[in-house]
Parts: C-alpha cells; sequence; structure tokens
C-alpha cells in the first residue's frame, strides 16, 4: 500500500502530484502539421519498477476527429474519459450538435478544475488532440484544470526526453510524413532511456478525414528511414 | 362551489386513493397522454418503426415527434411537451449512466424501468402531479427488437405494435388487422403511416408524419460506439 507522506491522520489527505512516482510512468506524445495532428503512446503500464501492464491503451477516441492521450493515475483518467464520452454524447442528443476538438478540450479542463477544487484531484496529465473547424489543437492538460494549444506536446515520466528530440526536430507547419517520422522519433527515444515507457506503441493520425492508425510495420519503417 | 363532486375531492391529490382503490389523478394524467398527438411503435422480424403525428399550429415550425435516446434506441412520446421532453432528457441520461457504468449500451426493458420507476415517484409523493404523458422506447438490444409502453402511472408494458394518443383506439383497430411480426421493414413503415392515417378522419399530408426506422444491425453498432 501506498503510504501517504507526513500524516498521522487517517484520513488521507490529497497526494501530491510531484511525489507520484511509479503511478505516471508513461509517454506520450502529440504535434501538429499542416492539416492535422500525431499522436503517439507506448503500452507501459508500471507500478513503481514492476510492469503492471505490457498492454495498455493510452490514446482514446472522443469523436470522428478527435483523441485524448492519458497519463498518470490510470483510474482516475479511465473514469474521467467515460464521464467525457457519456458528457459529449449528451449534447450532441440535446442540441442536435457535434462537439469540437476545442469543447472537448475545454469540458475537461473544466471537469479537473472542479475536482482539483475539492482538494482531491484527479491525478492525471492529458493531451486532448485533434481537428475542427477552427484548425488543429494539440491541448495539453494538468491535474489542476489549466488547458494550453501547443505546437507539440508531451506527457508522462519520459515526456523530458520526448521533448528532447521535438526540441531539436520540430519545425512548425511540416509535411504529414515529416510530423509522423518526428512523433515516432520521439517516444522511440523515451522507450530507450525512461524505464516506464516500453512495450511498442500506437501511432494515430487525424486530418480532416478522421483518423487513421499506423500498423506496426509501418510504424518500424518510421525508425529504419534515414 | 365547494361542495362534494362526484368523486369526493378524491382527485385532488396524486398520493391519495379513493375507496374503490383508484389514485384519479394518475387516470386524469392518462388522459391527458391521450389528447396528444398520435404516436406509434411497432416491431417486426428485422426491426423496428416508429412514426408520429407533426401538430402545429399557425405560423410554428414543427418540433420533432420522435427523439434518438441511444444509437439504438429512439422515442415517441404522446401528451403534454414539456414534460415529455424532461422525460426524453432523463432517458437520454440513463442510457449514458448505463454506458458510463457498464461500458455497454442499455436494453430496452432497462431504460423503460428507469423512466418507469420515475413516472411512479410522482404518484406516491406529495405536493407534485403525475407526467401527463405515456411514452415509447423502441429499439434493439441483445434479446432483439423490442417495443416498450411506459404509461403516465409509471406501468411498463412489452409491446408488439402499440399506439398512443389522439385517435389511438382506431388505430390500434387497424393495427389489429394488418400487424404481423414477419412484416419486413419496408412494410412496417408503410404500415406505420397508413396507421396514423387511418386515425384521423381528415386527410393527414406526408409532411405532418415522421417515421424512424432501426434495423436490428442497429444493436451489434451501438456496441462499438463510444
Amino acid at each position: 500500500m501506498y503510504r501517504y507522506p507526513n500524516t498521522q491522520s487517517n484520513m488521507q489527505p490529497p497526494l501530491n502530484p510531484n511525489e507520484l512516482n511509479g503511478l505516471h510512468g508513461t509517454t506520450t506524445v502529440a504535434t501538429k502539421f499542416k492539416g492535422g495532428v500525431v499522436v503517439v503512446a507506448d503500452h507501459r503500464a508500471s507500478g513503481g519498477t514492476f510492469i503492471m501492464s505490457k498492454t495498455a491503451q493510452k490514446v482514446h477516441k472522443l469523436n470522428e476527429k478527435t483523441v485524448t492521450t492519458i497519463s498518470g493515475l490510470v483510474s482516475d483518467a479511465q473514469y474521467i474519459i467515460r464521464l467525457t464520452r457519456a458528457e459529449m454524447r449528451l449534447f450532441e442528443l440535446s442540441r442536435n450538435l457535434s462537439i469540437t476538438t476545442k469543447m472537448a478540450g475545454n469540458l475537461l479542463a473544466s471537469m479537473l478544475h472542479g475536482q482539483f477544487r475539492t482538494g482531491f484531484p484527479f491525478y492525471v496529465h492529458l493531451i486532448v488532440a485533434g481537428i475542427d473547424e477552427e484548425g488543429t489543437h494539440v491541448y495539453f492538460l494538468d491535474h489542476s484544470g489549466s488547458i494550453n494549444d501547443e505546437e507539440y506536446a508531451s506527457t508522462g515520466s519520459g515526456s523530458l526526453v520526448a521533448y528532447g528530440v521535438l526540441e531539436a526536430l520540430f519545425k512548425k507547419e511540416m509535411t504529414e510524413a515529416k510530423a509522423i517520422n518526428v512523433t515516432i522519433r520521439a517516444l522511440a527515444a523515451s522507450m530507450e532511456r525512461d524505464a516506464a515507457t516500453g512495450n511498442g506503441m500506437d501511432c494515430l493520425i487525424i486530418t480532416d478525414d478522421g483518423i487513421r492508425e499506423l500498423s506496426n510495420e509501418e510504424i518500424d519503417a518510421e525508425l529504419k528511414k534515414e | 362551489m365547494f361542495g362534494p363532486s362526484q368523486s369526493m375531492g378524491y382527485d385532488r391529490s396524486s398520493s391519495i386513493f379513493s375507496p374503490e382503490g383508484r389514485i384519479i389523478q394518475t387516470e386524469y394524467a392518462r388522459e391527458a397522454m391521450k389528447r396528444g398527438s398520435i404516436a406509434i411503435a411497432l416491431k417486426g422480424k428485422d426491426g423496428v418503426v416508429l412514426a408520429g403525428r407533426l401538430r402545429t399550429q399557425d405560423l410554428d415550425e414543427p418540433s420533432p415527434k420522435i427523439h434518438p435516446i441511444d444509437y439504438h434506441i429512439s422515442s415517441i412520446f404522446s401528451g403534454y411537451a414539456a414534460d415529455g421532453r424532461i422525460l426524453t432528457s432523463r432517458a437520454r441520461v440513463e442510457s449514458q449512466i448505463h454506458r458510463f457504468t457498464y461500458t455497454s449500451p442499455i436494453d430496452i426493458n432497462g431504460l423503460a424501468t428507469k423512466i418507469g420507476d420515475l413516472l411512479q415517484a410522482y404518484t406516491q409523493s406529495g405536493g407534485v402531479r403525475p407526467f401527463g404523458v405515456g411514452l415509447l422506447f423502441a429499439g434493439i438490444d441483445s434479446t432483439g427488437p423490442q417495443v416498450y409502453f411506459v404509461n403516465p402511472g409509471g406501468g411498463i408494458t412489452s409491446c408488439k405494435a402499440k399506439a398512443i394518443g389522439d385517435g389511438e383506439a382506431e388505430a390500434i383497430r387497424y393495427l389489429r388487422e394488418n400487424y404481423t411480426f414477419d412484416l419486413t421493414l419496408e412494410e412496417l413503415e408503410k404500415l406505420a403511416v397508413d396507421t396514423i392515417r387511418s386515425s384521423s378522419k381528415t386527410e393527414i399530408p406526408d409532411e405532418e408524419i415522421e417515421v424512424t426506422v432501426l434495423p436490428s444491425k442497429r444493436w451489434e453498432e451501438s456496441l462499438k460506439k463510444l
């Protein structure tokens, strides 16, 4: 059992998210390119130094052109994604309008902030990425409910490694092919150097045509390119 | 003016029985249901069909008669539109709560029971009136095509074919003569329209009839939806 630090009380105080070692083992990366976004995530779920799952699903579809990646406490993340999907569907049915990427991102941010102010936040970092009538979005959301639209973003214990690669290789308005390669390389680097990241990856490309998923063979081919 | 009436005042509260064991307010609610424009739901071997008559006055735009609840369920009601709107909204919430809790779509009986529970509560509480609507829930679940009728008292009935609202007696007479379970969806759709026409002494133009067809494959599709 996890010992809550600095307390004798039986009531469990909120964890300090910075002390969540072993619960946030993950790397997810999303980048914008001209006309779409690329989203990648590994398959490893860790608990301390133990690999809890080798087939964890960290990219979740929210609608035809929006996905979210999860990192942090898996239960919290899965819970708010289920809740978001239900809220989105109810909105669509009652208003007869579809929810855009921007709306989905801000809906999640509102839920995270509401929970944060109760004193028991969801221990998650999320990326909400997709395309809507305003263009491409890569939103980074933290446990406090902040939301920022970035050119590229990464979450999880391996995000520092991924950001290193992105800082060197990312260019604004890249082609789709270039963006796929850069994003996969960023995650591949953190799979090499972060112990809590690994066991293969998912790679999704979202354009105006919808969501396309790369096969394992296509991902391997990207890594062999010069 | 306030002397004893025929119902001896037992119609003044929905939470009081008359000496004959009737809850007269609930019976009045059923009358409200019968005054609404006609609503029909039919089940056949290949799916379900819902149909209703749109009633408009002056220069009002017609409001929709059939309401999607989930990918595999639609509902139609007859009676007070405002009461029906609340119950339609509640049915959508219940279907999303089911998806949220079990990650699977709700069954028609389960949904009708949830709404029936709510309607029943309004026949046994003080200071409230019953809902002045009857609802039909039609859809497909793991047990096949289903049609459920929920009456204002909260009772639920599984039906092969049902008509509620203005002209329901004529419509049910027409259905008794012409309905069989073996009809194709095209035949059911035509039967639904003909039944609505049979319920009225005056000619009903096409634009006053709304029809929704849910084929059996909707269940498998609904399982794959978020």
